[in-house]
């Protein structure tokens, strides 16, 4: 499993009553195509990113290892502004200040860094929320 | 060999003295530099990321100061300007049918700690030269 992928099971652990999927990757909904997947829309989701970004290399080293920076980005997806909102709440109190375990290395503590407030999106309201953190 | 620094209480007030005025000016010229840098920065990405239905987001980047000193403050700000063509499109955030490009979170992933950098220079500078 890459790091990448360790990361995103990861976070999907810590989240374990949310579905989580990747952009294009929703049942019911549309693909990168433009296609219909298979299944029934949910009600409620959320769609997950992770990116590497640019860090200062002052204090990234710990002892010999060499730390990267990361960026997770996750779009909540409900059929309420007021749903999304909840949603939000759930996860902030899961991820906010939470480590990711990936092959034996922690991570920094998730440093929220940035949400919107839910909007109309294509039928549904969605909001997103991102994090940085350190591994 | 030995290098022996003396200073005093008038020393201090001489040069806080002459800080106050060069001050403004210095932070203002840091400021500056680093807005201007991050909306380089903010456009390369978006170059990269905006593709062919994006192409023109990235001309709609620009920066400007937006306070020169008003209450000890400078600030200014770069991004796309919504009255651009494309300037108002959501591909900083995404949505749900496309995840979010982060040109303008990446340029400050750089220019944030540059900007905490010269700040730090700007106060050596000032005592010690």
């Amino acid at each position: 499993m890459s790091d990448e992928a360790a990361q995103f099971a990861a976070i999907k652990a810590l989240l374990p009553a949310l579905d989580i999927y990747d952009y294009g990757r929703v049942p019911g909904l549309k693909n990168v195509s433009g296609q219909i997947n298979p299944g029934v829309a949910p009600l409620q989701y959320a769609l997950l990113s992770i990116e590497r970004r640019t860090v200062p290399q002052e204090g990234q080293r710990v002892g010999r290892t060499q730390r990267l920076g990361y960026r997770v980005a996750l779009r909540l997806a409900a059929k309420s502004a007021t749903e999304c909102r909840v949603m939000a709440r759930n996860v902030s109190d899961l991820l906010d200040g939470s480590s990711l375990l990936i092959a034996g290395r922690k991570s920094t503590p998730l440093h929220h860094e940035t949400s919107t407030p839910p909007e109309v999106d294509d039928g549904y309201y969605s909001a997103l929320h991102q994090w940085t953190y350190a591994l | 060999m030995r290098v022996r620094v003396i200073g005093g209480v008038g020393d201090l007030a001489r040069d806080l003295r002459q800080i106050a005025t060069q001050a403004p000016s210095d932070i203002n010229k840091v400021v500056r530099h680093g807005v201007r840098t991050g909306n380089s920065l903010a456009k390369g990405n978006a170059r990269a990321s905006s593709g062919s239905h994006g192409k023109h987001y990235p001309k709609a980047f620009s920066s400007e100061m937006k306070v020169n000193g008003l209450g000890g403050l400078h600030a200014g700000e770069y991004g796309p300007d919504s009255a651009m063509p494309q300037g108002g499109m959501s591909f900083e955030n995404g949505s749900r049918n496309q995840p979010p490009h982060n040109d303008l979170a990446r340029s400050a992933d750089v220019v944030g700690p540059a900007l905490y950098g010269e700040a730090k220079r700007l106060l050596d500078r000032w005592f010690w030269t």
